[in-house]
């Protein structure tokens, strides 16, 4: 196979930091091929390097054979390289054909052509065999076919190498799937793909070779079928993880903590399940199943529509996360960055906001008890900080994940929600996190889990309950465990039926 | 991490600070007479209305609202003040409280608006600053008054130990909003709702009543300035008030606080009031008209602001080469 694009001993600096070391990859057209590395590898810094956002320190870039002193975003762009990123760049707005013809709109002199935009729209989306309308309004579309009205305006623009960042991080299992088609579809017409995930099992599915980085370095290029899993983990980390899922002693009691009657609202509907002290209950399902808005009609972070919480037996009434935290509730959001902390903060600041309250007397801040309170966290979580002071935006993701434990656990909750425990961690720092979570369980603590990763449901739950299209469908205790049975409750909706006896019984 | 050269770390925190120097050399270099202690004086006289006005807008900013009344909040305020001592002849305390009750409740249905039924705080405030305007305007039929007791007019003209009234109240002000922002609890809450509301939310703060209170506080401090304000000149009128909203958020945005929230300290706000009132005190003195101050100020409201984004821009690309 040809070569299309080939870094040759690339290196980027920045000051203070070597991003990239010395690296040399080659992407062979229509090919696919998958770049792994944990957070801080250096994947950010090559993707901008490849689509001229970053010009390489040292090194040369050649594109078709020919040698680039420098690429800009557009220039990049000209010669075919497209990117999906993480965060995609749409116009909410305005309709799915503007937003693929935003850069170079069909004109008849000054006036748009309006007609030969749809059409054009039209026969793109029925290339793709995309069941959505070119007059759709993108802001309504869900994240999965936004992403796909993404992808065709790379195509619009002729690229010939596209880059997939993380593409199915937001997406529901069935948009994976209508994603998965969309690069097969690419694939055959001889595009070359690069696509970076931190799911290796999507690696396997796709891709045809795989580099992996650490440290800035590229540590080996491997065809896909020479490796497996444990090889890919051992080479991103450096060393062998010998056991991801820490084990913790079997649980045991039944006394049961919270516990839901119908509870209803929020996008959830008769939701009944009960969570035990002491264990960790893992919450299953696609995503958009629910499970994080059930757990925001717990937190007090939206309105119960009808049915009960109890607590300890006792009903309660959560109408504000503040509530929530009075009853002995917490929540570690499912996005860190836009929910669970104050980036521009630092440490110290952010752990103690949900508590300021308690480290005051009259109204007055003790930062005595602010640094103690800073100090026992950052033992007893592990936090690798130099200083209290230190603002959240520069911690790693792991770290930051911990910041956002503490500050959860300095209210002293008695139940912690945890949405998303290991989302965008590196596999050395989920496993920390894995056994922070154990040692909580250890202290008495009960844990309510929401995560999309098959493994960590099951790897971490004592007990699972599935949800579906905002339904409970299922529910499976530890010798039940098995991934096809909760894949299968997952897609089980219980139709219409249901709904309107919910809403008559109201 | 991205080590940074402690020189331009300091000017970058701190150029503000070297903006107002450069501009005392200046204006001494044009007008020796701008450089002397009494003169210095008189600017810190100049800036206390604003700075003390600026101190409670910035509690606004912070949370990533702002609050064009002020301006006339004081015209009102002082109206209202000089109604109930030189009609009622009623005591300048009892005239002052009563003031700043009415204010506060006007602070607390801006608030209440903004935070409850989410209208941009700049369409809410501008409707108040139109309501607080034709008040201001209609209680006298447009007609100014004077004869304030003298007692009253001691707040504007007298001075303790040697320092201007004026500048002692300023210097309460900044202490104040320091004290608020620093040391209670409470202050925490504007600079997290400003940098990340959502957080803010999830992490147990009431939010829209944290809102609400920013607006409270910038009409106490807006009343506050308007009391000052009608001491130092001796007169209500209507008409005082006009246009200060605009000085008062330059003063902010100029010092370094940010429009888009989260950000700014104390001493920003002092040292952008200071600049204002040195600019106004020695174009007066270089005979500038008054229109071209105008004009200036405007220019630099632009060049802050743009200041401003152009340091959010760049710790943008900090935080991506990170």
């Amino acid at each position: 196979m040809d070569t299309i694009l080939e870094l040759e001993h690339v290196s980027k600096l920045f000051p203070g930091v070597v991003a990239l070391d010395d690296v040399s990859i080659d992407f062979r057209k229509g090919e696919v091929h998958a770049l792994v590395g944990e957070n801080g590898a250096g994947k950010s810094t090559l993707i901008k390097t490849m689509t001229g956002f970053h010009n390489p320190t040292k090194g040369v870039i050649r594109y078709m054979g020919k040698e680039y002193a420098g690429f800009t975003p557009s220039g990049a762009k000209e010669l075919g390289i497209g990117c999906i990123y993480q965060e995609l760049n749409m116009v909410g707005h305005l309709t799915v054909a503007e937003n693929i013809f935003l850069s170079e709109l069909p004109r008849k002199g000054i006036l748009l052509d309006e007609k030969r935009m749809q059409e054009r729209a039209k026969e793109l989306l029925e290339e793709m065999e995309l069941a959505v309308s070119p007059d759709a309004v993108v802001g309504d579309l869900t994240i999965g076919y936004q992403q796909m009205v993404e992808l065709s305006k790379a195509l619009v623009a002729d690229s010939r190498l596209i880059i997939f960042d993380e593409p199915t991080a937001p997406l529901s299992n069935h948009e994976v799937e209508i994603l998965f088609q969309q690069i097969e579809k690419l694939r055959k017409k001889d595009i070359t793909i690069v696509y970076i995930s931190h799911r290796l099992d999507e690696i396997f599915r796709l891709a045809d070779r795989v580099t992996v980085l650490r440290d800035g370095k590229m540590i080996k290029t491997l065809d896909i079928k020479d490796t497996n899993q444990d090889e890919l983990i051992q080479l991103m980390v450096g060393r062998a993880m010998s056991e991801v899922y820490p084990q913790r002693p079997k649980h045991t009691g039944s006394e049961i903590l919270m516990e839901t009657r119908g509870l209803t609202g929020n996008g959830v509907r008769d939701i009944s399940l009960a969570i035990k002290k002491g264990e960790v209950l893992g919450l299953g399902g696609l995503v958009g199943a629910g499970r994080t808005e059930f757990a925001q009609l717990l937190f007090g972070a939206a309105k119960v529509e009808s049915g009960e919480i109890l607590l300890k037996g006792k009903k309660v009434q959560i109408n504000s996360p503040n509530g929530a935290m009075k009853q002995g509730i917490a929540m570690v959001p499912e996005d860190r960055k836009r929910q669970g902390l104050v980036l521009e903060e630092s440490v110290k600041e952010n752990i103690a906001l949900p508590i300021l309250k308690k480290l005051s007397s009259r109204g007055i801040l003790s930062r005595k008890k602010e640094e103690e309170l800073t100090a026992y966290y950052k033992e007893k979580m592990r936090i690798k900080i130099y200083s209290g002071e230190q603002i959240a935006k520069e911690l790693s993701g792991g770290n930051q994940q911990k910041v956002v434990l503490s500050k959860e656990l300095a209210t002293r909750p008695e139940l912690i929600i945890i949405d998303e425990p290991t989302r965008g961690i590196d596999v050395g720092a989920k496993q920390e996190i894995y056994k922070l979570m154990n040692e909580l369980i250890a202290d008495g603590m009960t844990i309510l889990m929401i995560t999309s990763e098959m493994d960590e449901l099951l790897g971490m739950s004592d007990r699972i309950v599935v949800f579906c299209e905002g339904h409970k469908t299922g529910e499976l205790i530890k010798e039940e465990f098995d991934s096809e049975k909760i894949l299968a409750y997952a897609s089980q909706h219980r139709g219409r039926e249901n709904d309107e006896e919910t809403k008559s019984g109201e | 991490m991205k080590k940074q050269n402690p020189a331009s770390k300091w000017i970058k925190e701190y150029g503000i600070v070297l903006v107002l120097i450069l501009e005392v050399i200046l204006f001494g270099i044009l007008k020796p007479k701008f450089v002397t202690v009494s003169n210095f004086l008189t600017i810190l006289k100049q800036s206390s209305t604003v700075c003390i006005c600026a101190v409670g807008m910035l509690f606004v900013l912070l949370t990533g609202g702002i609050n064009l009344s002020v301006g006339f909040m004081m015209s009102a305020t002082g109206m209202i003040c000089a109604i109930f001592m030189v009609w009622f002849g009623m005591n300048p305390v009892l005239a002052i409280l009563l003031a700043m009750i009415a204010m506060l409740l006007v602070g607390v249905v801006i608030g209440s608006v903004v935070a409850y039924l989410n209208v941009a705080p700049f369409i809410v405030t501008m409707a108040f600053m139109n309501v607080l305007k034709g008040f201001s305007f209609m209680v006298t039929d447009g007609r100014n008054i004077s004869d304030l007791p003298d007692s009253f007019c001691e707040i504007g003209l007298g001075d303790f130990l040697g320092i201007p009234i004026p500048i002692i109240l300023m210097a309460l002000a900044l202490f104040l909003g320091y004290f608020i922002l620093r040391r209670m609890y409470a202050g925490r809450y504007f600079f997290a709702i400003g940098s990340n509301e959502e957080a803010a939310r999830l992490s147990g703060v009431n939010v829209e009543l944290t809102k609400i209170l920013t607006y409270v506080i910038s009409c106490f401090f807006a009343t506050f300035a308007g009391i000052v304000m009608l001491a130092r000149i001796k007169t209500a009128a209507p008409n005082t008030g006009n246009g200060l909203e605009f000085d008062v958020i330059t003063a902010c945005v100029l010092g370094g606080v940010s429009m888009t929230g989260g950000e700014g300290k104390i001493y920003q706000v002092l040292v952008g009031s200071v600049i204002i009132a040195a600019l106004n005190n020695g174009l007066i003195m270089l005979q500038v008209s008054e229109y071209i101050q105008i004009i200036l100020k405007g220019i630099i409201l632009m060049l802050a602001v743009i200041y401003d984004m152009m340091q959010r821009k760049r710790k943008k690309k900090v935080v991506i080469a990170a």
